[in-house]
């Protein structure tokens, strides 16, 4: 058997995998369109397999060289994708923060966005965007730990952000700033450190030159992460206000003290959190800094300790613009806003009555009204039928239920509307 | 959603780029044996490309403006398929250049006409599949799932 037979049974055995998974029951036609993408492109690449014409090319025995190589990098790619898409379907995600999240999706990045949201097996809540394969489409995993716990749907606010800034090409709109800020900065005031870690590199080289260019262009990756975190956050922050500071707490504190190159520094999230949600005038948990360890820095080597001055000093520079930038965004996309009244309406009723909303609440006022009672460390004494051990299990699915009904009750509301137009023309 | 039975369907939405310049790669080796090939493959890589290689209104590209990644796998791209020899002699600016000028053969109409050309395409987009492959089994080795798990 040849490279390319090997190639082929993979991919027909992908296609078999894949045959049978659309015959799952989704709970989204985003999960079900997803599939069928996924199907379609996996067999071109049986297409070429098939193809017995490449051969007699004078490149044909290169060329579906490079398409096996392109076909198993597409199997890597793609069959966690695939993955994620069945665990969507799973019993125990929580469906009913579904709608929500697909409409603040799409009032942030179009109303052509696709959701797949899966309760995942990572604890880290993380996004899929963009996959190349699947334009429009993000992916939401979140920990499935916690699927049965409403109360960290605010973290979704985070990683919405991570596909709002990819569908913006805001690493397009902010590279040349970091670059020209890293190369400053190394060039005018840190020639002699950098001259200690890279004495075959002359300064003329630092720009331009391949091998120059290539000693310090991982700093500008690593700020790049950084500030798409800060935007992220602040994003998390606009959708859901104070109920993102909680979930937050809740899902990280007081962090692992391990500094990722991809993230500030534990103290500096932290830092740009408080001062955003002062700029903002949301609530700020009591303690909320002190909640955290600094992440330690004293266990990487000279070179990317320096790249990595580098890249904090650069991402800092931008932290009022990328402040103001999550905060018009969020301001243009008619999201609704946290609603004081509404708020302290749901919190009574739920800690009054121990009920889900009966009107149509906005997921920003459900969530803070939520944490609000979560916090209560007296919420339902006055209901000794509910005894305090089961008060977090009923709260959480007191809010589901909220969240359904308000989701319910929007899709009347719009299918009311739909039907007047209709009527009217 | 777009119906998924036209091809013209399939490359004007996939930016996969390992999948686009192997399958572009694929089809500018039928060109060169005569055969009739669609060219929306070849064509859909030349537009994926302009938006990574960025240039200014006089055609000169921009590398200040590219970001890391684009100018990691196409700069890569140029200086395999090129022999460019020493890489401590290579100026970033003299690969994007060359870069262009690909991405231009990628985008005629006629380059059925062009065998050198086409040669020349074929060799870049072997080469690009393998730097964008390449990039993202690095970004796997930096981010490896568990500190427990072991890859074959």
């Amino acid at each position: 058997m040849t490279t390319v037979d090997f190639a082929r049974l993979r991919i027909a055995a992908a296609l078999n995998e894949i045959d049978r998974l659309i015959q799952s029951e989704f709970p989204s036609q985003s999960s079900k369109d997803a599939m069928d993408i996924l199907q379609d492109r996996c067999s071109r690449f049986m297409v070429s397999f098939e193809d017995k014409t490449i051969e007699s090319s004078p490149y044909g025995r290169e060329v579906l060289q490079n398409r096996c190589e392109a076909s198993l990098e597409w199997l890597f790619t793609y069959l966690p994708i695939l993955g994620f898409i069945l665990r969507s379907t799973n019993v125990r995600n929580g469906f009913e923060a579904y709608g929500p999240l697909l409409r603040l999706a799409q009032s942030l990045m179009g109303q052509n966005t696709n959701l797949i949201v899966s309760s995942e097996w990572q604890f880290t809540p993380h996004t899929y965007y963009p996959v190349t394969e699947l334009p429009g489409f993000v992916l939401i995993g979140l920990p499935s730990t916690e699927s049965s716990n409403p109360l960290m749907v605010p973290l979704s606010g985070h990683e919405i952000g991570h596909a709002v800034w990819h569908l913006k090409s805001l690493n397009d709109t902010y590279n040349s700033q970091i670059r020209e800020s890293i190369l400053r900065e190394i060039r005018d005031k840190e020639w002699k450190r950098y001259k200690e870690l890279y004495s075959g590199i002359e300064k003329t080289e630092l720009d331009g030159s391949w091998i120059g260019e290539s000693t310090w262009t991982p700093a500008i990756q690593w700020a790049l992460h950084q500030i798409e975190e800060m935007f992220c956050d602040f994003i998390g922050l606009c959708l859901f206000a104070e109920s993102y500071l909680y979930a937050f707490m809740y899902l990280i504190a007081p962090g692992t003290r391990h500094r990722s190159l991809r993230y500030p520094n534990m103290k500096d999230r932290v830092r740009y959190l408080v001062s955003a949600a002062s700029d903002f005038g949301v609530e700020i948990p009591t303690d909320f800094d002190k909640s955290f360890s600094p992440d330690r820095e004293d266990n990487f080597d000279r070179r990317v300790k320096f790249l990595l001055s580098m890249a904090d000093n650069a991402a800092a520079l931008q932290e009022s613009d990328i402040l103001k930038l999550a905060r018009e965004l969020v301001n243009h996309s008619n999201t609704p806003e946290r609603d004081d009244a509404r708020v302290n309406h749901i919190v009574d009723e739920f800690k009054k009555f121990a009920v889900p909303t009966a009107d149509p609440e906005a997921a920003i006022n459900i969530m803070c009204a939520g944490w609000k009672c979560s916090n209560d460390s007296d919420l339902w004494g006055h209901i000794p039928q509910i005894k305090p051990k089961d008060w977090d299990r009923v709260l959480h699915d007191i809010i589901y239920k909220s969240l359904e009904i308000s989701e319910i009750q929007e899709r009347l509301e719009n299918a009311r509307l739909l039907r007047e137009r209709e009527e009217s023309t | 959603m777009h119906s998924l039975n036209t091809q013209s369907v399939i490359y004007e939405s996939s930016s996969d780029l390992p999948f686009l310049a192997s399958e572009a790669a694929v089809d500018l080796s039928k060109i060169l044996i005569g055969q009739e090939v669609n060219m929306e493959s070849i064509h859909a890589l030349s537009d994926l490309l302009r938006n990574l290689v960025k240039k200014d209104s006089s055609g000169a590209p921009l590398r200040e403006q590219m970001t890391p990644e684009a100018l990691t796998i196409v700069g890569g791209a140029v200086v395999a398929s090129n022999n460019l020899g020493s890489p401590s002699s290579i100026m970033v600016d003299d690969l994007l250049k060359r870069a262009l000028e690909i991405i231009d053969i990628l985008a005629y109409e006629d380059i059925k006409q062009k065998p050198e050309e086409t040669k020349e395409a074929i060799e870049f987009c072997i080469a690009l599949t393998r730097e964008a492959i390449d990039y993202r089994q690095s970004l796997r080795d930096i981010t490896p799932l568990h500190p427990f798990m072991k890859l074959a």
